[in-house]
């Protein structure tokens, strides 16, 4: 019979590997998706298995989730009261299957039915994992959709891998424990077990602490592009149309064409998160790209000096930031994150920030260019607070509304009118800005970075893209966006500058980042009446990458609530929220800084050689250890032998002598006599037949069987 | 391999006395002894002339018991079996006669080459140790012993017995041939006269009923108990069996070990002896599925299986 420590351990844990798997799908969402919160959706996994576990009656298990549900929406997003859930839930999707299918359907309602999906899949994963035993393909799928993330997005695996490798090892090596013993009902569980856990957690420790090699293939991604590009640049029958695009370029005055991938490094960013680079704004829209504003207008600064640039007002909650810059090529300005403060570099250079464009350029003190290659960033991280956005008035400053809101004569009415329709319904400039940057994501945009068209003479780039092509990539995703939030009378403007790279290691707790001329990008940024310029990335396959947050709930209630706050249309992404720098390190990190892996290294290798050397030369150790155990023990005689010969039994058979489960104690007694050439064995099988099968072993037999006993024991040391 | 054990020594004669005329059949002795002392009937399995008749002459003689002979034919009627009433002019009355299995050891002989009507006569008197004719029960001698034989099932001109009736046979045993040596050494001993003449009793009927109340005594630990349970459960879950073996087959196993146990001097039961058992009791209460038998799988071979399956006991229960 089993203990049942063992059989809730073997019901436990494939239950706990087939959570473990479906939470490796949702941790990298929040990296690669603009969804939050991810924790109650993994706190919902555990809760289906959990109940599962307790094999409740179906209707009290999907009564136990739908609570769940219920609770995790009410409590995300602003309902009125727990009975309207249902209702808005109903209507939500009424609206949007019945309605305008173009738009997203309400994030309540995709949270749901994202909940819905997490349900099925985790019933699947019960079915298949936990009752056939058949893992390994949500485990090849789960590595697979790891990888593909780590390669294609901007998500670091690392760790996730890590995690995966172990869980494999010791999921494979359990559960084939678990059906070997089902099959064959002699298997040894306990030792398999044992070796289960030892084995996986040796060869990772060795893994984790050994050196590593770097990369041996080159980056597949831009191995991918370049082989992409490569036929196409050959076979240039068809002279280009005029403009195409190398990364970065300084004139923006004719957009369009294809963008050519190139793989240069432009920088190296050491950094604690990820945020767009900048390098310079436009705010001149002329139907086929982008001007600088005619202004002179500079201010000067010096190493350490702060910029005097306020960024925002102090609605907008910062945390300060450093960041090292070391760029692969020379250029005579700066490339700076969202939020600048200070720049420090070896060299005397002064600062000249170019106001219309917000462009900083590294000049002496004669104002001559110099080259700048490592520098020193402190900037503020931003986190946008989306009550106060949705708060915020209209512009009422004339010339700046005049600035920012410049469109050309020419621009065709039916881009204006397009904006319109897609904010139709929105309250605040918020909502509308938001509703457009979301507009491309559905309607059937896509990004192409090759077959990107030049507007005709009499065509505007931007109702080209909008309504003809609807492909292209960032600049023509940003520049629509501008377009159409300015026709509402929106201010905008055009940011120019990269994106965050590719993680490619760490260093000194931060993380190294390499930017690439392919990373060129341009974004959106709206001005909202006092608060500031707040960036939107409207283009497809990318995220924004800055902080927006809801206020807790408590604090929301005592906030002055504008009347719009009734819409409960609150987009997911919105809900963002990012923990600060200092929350992300776990104990297990401050723990590893305590010890370090050296001294873990060592002391494990210490131990292993104890225990190899113990093992080795158990024979002349353990028989003795047993015989001392066993004279000293004062119990009746019958229990005495019964244990005793258990003892015993081990001994056999750690000196090679295996006692098959099916073999009867006096069939093994007749091998063991055998190999030793005596009859102890047998006489000693005997006795113990007595205590254990009959009634009880007579007094003075004991005697025999102790001399028997010991006699066998010493046999077994060599 | 069998127990290496000395037997109970009057039990011991016993054996003795039949291997003068059996040649080399000593575990098929010890088992039909076994049968004996656990009050069950055994079912012999064999082509004519191994000995199946010598043996239960032999066995009769050692206990000085009254042996009957029904030799089984198709026309054979159950009143030819249990007996009959008869008038009698004189008492004015009708008068029992009994039948050839009023005796203390039967030989039934090719049982299934008769109707199943005359079988289930004889199958009820061997389970209820009484035969009821017109309406009276009338106790059978005890100790009552029924050895029957019956030809191979494939033989033709057959009655096999249903699974309901073989059930009510402790074991079922086939002599075999015996080897070359074996037949030599039994001509030399029938070259001038028969050795059963020479074969004197052993033990009384009476000693033989003392015999069989102290093997009902032998114990049985929770931890053997168990284990024949254990291995009754497995031939339920084997997958080439189509039914397995009944809660009676697992107290005909445990019944059997107690004999057998007794008859090599011991008051305890232990796995081996269940496993020395386990083929005789517990074949013939098998069905093997008709397609296990392409795999050439057949009972015993089951039962090998089953053995080797079910993990042996070792340490007591606590």
């Amino acid at each position: 019979m089993r203990p049942l420590g063992a059989n809730l351990l073997s019901t436990v844990l494939p239950n706990v590997l087939a959570a473990w798997l479906l939470t490796e799908w949702l941790w990298p969402l929040e990296d690669v998706t603009d969804t939050a919160h991810i924790g109650v959706f993994v706190s919902f996994v555990a809760l289906c298995f959990v109940l599962y576990l307790f094999r409740l009656p179906v209707w009290l298990s999907a009564l136990g989730k739908i609570v769940y549900i219920c609770w995790a929406l009410f409590r995300l997003f602003p309902f009125d009261s727990i009975i309207a859930l249902p209702q808005d839930l109903w209507r939500d999707s009424l609206v949007w299957l019945l309605g305008d299918r173009s738009s997203m359907p309400s994030d309540a309602l995709r949270t749901f039915v994202f909940f819905l999906l997490l349900w099925a899949v985790s019933f699947v994963l019960r079915w298949l994992i936990v009752l056939r035993n058949r893992w390994l393909i949500p485990y090849a799928l789960t590595v697979c959709y790891v990888a593909v993330l780590d390669t294609f997005m901007p998500y670091s695996g690392k760790r996730a891998i890590i995690r995966l490798v172990a869980l494999g090892f010791f999921a494979f090596v359990w559960l084939h424990g678990e059906r070997l013993r089902s099959n064959v009902p002699s298997f040894r569980i306990g030792k398999w077990r044992a070796a289960a856990l030892f084995i996986p957690a040796v060869a990772l420790a060795a893994g984790y602490a050994g050196p590593k090699l770097p990369p041996q293939w080159p980056d597949p991604v831009a191995f991918l592009h370049s082989y992409a590009a490569g036929p196409e640049e050959t076979s240039d029958d068809q002279p280009a149309p005029g403009v195409k695009k190398i990364g970065y370029g300084q004139n923006d005055s004719r957009l369009g064409g294809p963008f050519i991938a190139d793989d240069t490094v432009v920088f190296i960013a050491k950094d604690k998160g990820r945020h767009y680079w900048r390098v310079e704004t436009k705010d001149i829209y002329t139907g086929k790209g982008w001007e600088e504003f005619p202004s002179e207008q500079v201010r000067s600064f010096e190493n350490g000096e702060t910029i005097g640039h306020e960024w925002w007002s102090d609605k907008v909650k910062t945390v300060e930031q450093t960041a090292e810059i070391n760029r692969q090529d020379q250029a005579f300005h700066l490339i700076y994150p969202l939020g600048l403060r200070q720049v420090q570099t070896s060299e005397p250079i002064v600062y000249r920030m170019h106001m219309a464009t917000e462009k900083i350029y590294t000049t002496d003190e004669e104002a001559n260019a110099l080259p700048i290659r490592r520098y020193t960033l402190t900037y503020l991280e931003p986190d946008f607070p989306i009550a106060a956005l949705r708060a915020a008035p209209p512009v009422q400053d004339p010339p700046f509304l005049k600035r920012y809101t410049q469109l050309p004569e020419t621009l065709p009415q039916r881009v204006r009118d397009l904006a319109k329709q897609i904010t139709d319904g929105e309250k605040t400039i918020y909502d509308k800005v938001k509703a457009i940057e979301q507009y491309f994501h559905l309607n059937g945009y896509t990004y192409e970075t090759t077959d990107v068209a030049v507007p005709g003479v009499n065509q505007d780039y931007v109702d080209q893209f909008l309504f003809e092509t609807k492909r292209g990539y960032c600049d023509n995703f940003s520049t629509s966006m501008v377009v159409l939030v300015r026709s509402l009378g929106i201010p905008a403007r055009w940011v120019k500058g990269y994106t965050p790279g590719r993680l490619v290691g760490e260093q000194d707790g931060q993380e190294l980042y390499e930017v690439r001329n392919n990373d060129a990008h341009s974004w959106v940024e709206v001005y909202f009446e006092g608060i500031g310029w707040v960036p939107f990335e409207p283009t497809r396959g990318f995220v924004n990458p800055y902080a927006f947050s809801l206020p807790a709930s408590n604090e929301e209630k005592q906030a002055p609530q504008p009347e719009e706050q009734e819409a409960p249309r609150v987009p997911l992404e919105q809900l963002i929220e990012r923990s600060s720098p200092e929350q992300d390190s776990h104990w297990w990190e401050k723990f590893g800084d305590v010890w370090s892996w050296n001294i873990l290294l060592v002391a494990s290798a210490v131990l292993a050689a104890f225990g190899g050397a113990a093992y080795a030369t158990r024979r002349k150790w353990w028989p003795r250890l047993t015989l001392l155990r066993f004279r000293r023990r004062k119990l009746d005689e019958a229990a005495w032998l019964v244990l005793a010969y258990g003892a015993l039994l081990r001994h056999l058979q750690d000196y090679g002598l295996k006692r098959q489960p099916h073999e009867t104690l006096r069939q093994y007694a007749a091998e063991v006599d055998r190999l030793f050439e005596t009859d102890e064995m047998k006489r000693l099988t005997k006795l113990y037949e007595c205590a254990v099968y009959g009634t009880g072993v007579k007094e003075g037999n004991v005697r025999e069987a102790v001399q028997l006993w010991e006699n066998l024991i010493k046999r077994t040391i060599s | 391999m069998p127990i290496d054990e000395v037997l109970l020594p009057p039990l011991e004669q016993v054996v003795r006395n039949i291997e003068r005329v059996i040649v080399g059949k000593r575990n098929v002795i010890v088992l039909s002894l076994t049968a004996l002392l656990a009050k069950g009937h055994v079912l012999l399995e064999d082509v004519p002339g191994v000995g199946k008749t010598m043996l239960v002459r032999a066995l009769a003689k050692s206990f000085s018991a009254e042996l009957k002979r029904i030799q089984f034919t198709p026309d054979l009627l159950p009143s030819d079996v249990i007996g009959v009433s008869v008038y009698n002019p004189k008492e004015r009355q009708f008068e029992y006669k009994p039948g050839p299995i009023v005796a203390h050891i039967v030989l039934a002989d090719e049982i299934n080459r008769t109707s199943p009507k005359t079988q289930s006569a004889l199958l009820e008197a061997m389970e209820e140790g009484n035969v009821t004719v017109d309406g009276v029960t009338r106790a059978l001698p005890q100790p009552f012993f029924v050895m029957a034989t019956q030809n191979p099932i494939e033989y033709e001109g057959t009655y096999p017995l249903p699974e309901a009736q073989l059930d009510r046979f402790l074991l079922k045993l086939r002599m075999g041939y015996p080897s070359a040596e074996e037949e030599v050494d039994m001509l030399s001993r029938l070259e001038h006269s028969s050795p059963l003449e020479d074969i004197a009793p052993v033990m009384t009927v009476e000693e033989l009923r003392s015999l069989q109340r102290k093997a009902a005594d032998v114990h049985v630990s929770d931890t053997v108990k168990r284990y024949i349970v254990e291995l009754v459960q497995q031939s339920r879950q084997h997958e080439a069996v189509y039914l397995g073996v009944s809660p009676r087959g697992s107290v005909a196993l445990m019944k059997a070990a107690q004999a057998y146990a007794f008859i090599h001097g011991r008051d305890f039961v232990i796995p081996d002896d269940v496993q020395q058992l386990a083929p005789y009791v517990l074949a013939h209460r098998l069905l093997i599925r008709p397609e296990a038998k392409w795999d050439k799988l057949d009972a015993e071979t089951v039962i090998g299986q089953l053995i080797a399956r079910t993990p042996v006991p070792v340490q007591g229960r606590r």
